[in-house]
């Protein structure tokens, strides 16, 4: 199976602007959004847009701007979700997702991580020791990975 | 700890330290980086049971 997507230029639903479409024909899905649509991956950074698109929405109502530019704006937040990429809708697709091929559940990790080019760090080996250098939680695992 | 992506743990006890999945969850969350835990006979300090590193990617 694989996820058509389209462009259409113009109106839809009597908002202007540009809008891409995109879905899975053969499940009889689909969605419209707005070209410039901001993929968040980020639980918390989610958060923080919906909070703004409710005020934003509360302004509109309260400033008399014109009742669909809340509407607009909405429009223009999509959720990723990791398992886009596998199928086929690599807009929607989490910078970090699971691997198909490597999933082992209960999963307390990310099998295949990806990062854009950016600076890497190298952080040497971490052990539980105090500021004085002195190892602290002698004999209880826990409170070392702590 | 969110630009995390790789993390190398050495521990003198697998058994004792599979115990505690929570205390990962707990500093990194659901977007857990990817990972390579191996039990070894000891670390450089003889009184520590694991040791951590860590591989992160910041915006240049």
């Amino acid at each position: 199976m694989t996820a058509s997507r389209s462009t259409v230029y113009g109106s839809a639903d009597g908002i202007a602007g540009s809008f891409r479409s995109h879905g899975r024909a053969s499940l009889g899905t689909d969605h419209r959004e707005a070209e410039n649509t901001v993929i968040i991956a980020n639980q918390e950074l989610r958060e923080t847009c919906f909070s703004s698109v409710a005020s934003v929405r509360r302004m509109a109502l309260i400033g008399s701007f014109a009742t669909r530019a809340h509407d607009a704006f909405a429009l223009r937040l999509a959720l990723a979700q990791s398992y886009m990429r596998e199928q086929g809708i690599g807009e929607h697709a989490a910078p970090y997702h699971r691997s198909p091929v490597l999933r082992f559940p209960p999963a307390k990790y990310t099998h295949v991580p990806s990062a854009a080019p950016a600076k890497m760090l190298f952080v040497a080996g971490q052990l539980a020791r105090n500021t004085q250098g002195v190892c602290v939680g002698k004999g209880d695992m826990r409170a070392q990975i702590q | 700890m969110a630009d995390i992506v790789k993390t190398n743990t050495y521990v003198t006890d697998y058994q004792e330290f599979a115990k505690h999945p929570d205390m990962r969850m707990r500093y990194f969350g659901p977007a857990t980086p990817t990972s390579t835990t191996v039990q070894i006979s000891r670390l450089a300090d003889p009184d520590a049971m694991v040791e951590i590193e860590a591989i992160a990617v910041i915006d240049g």
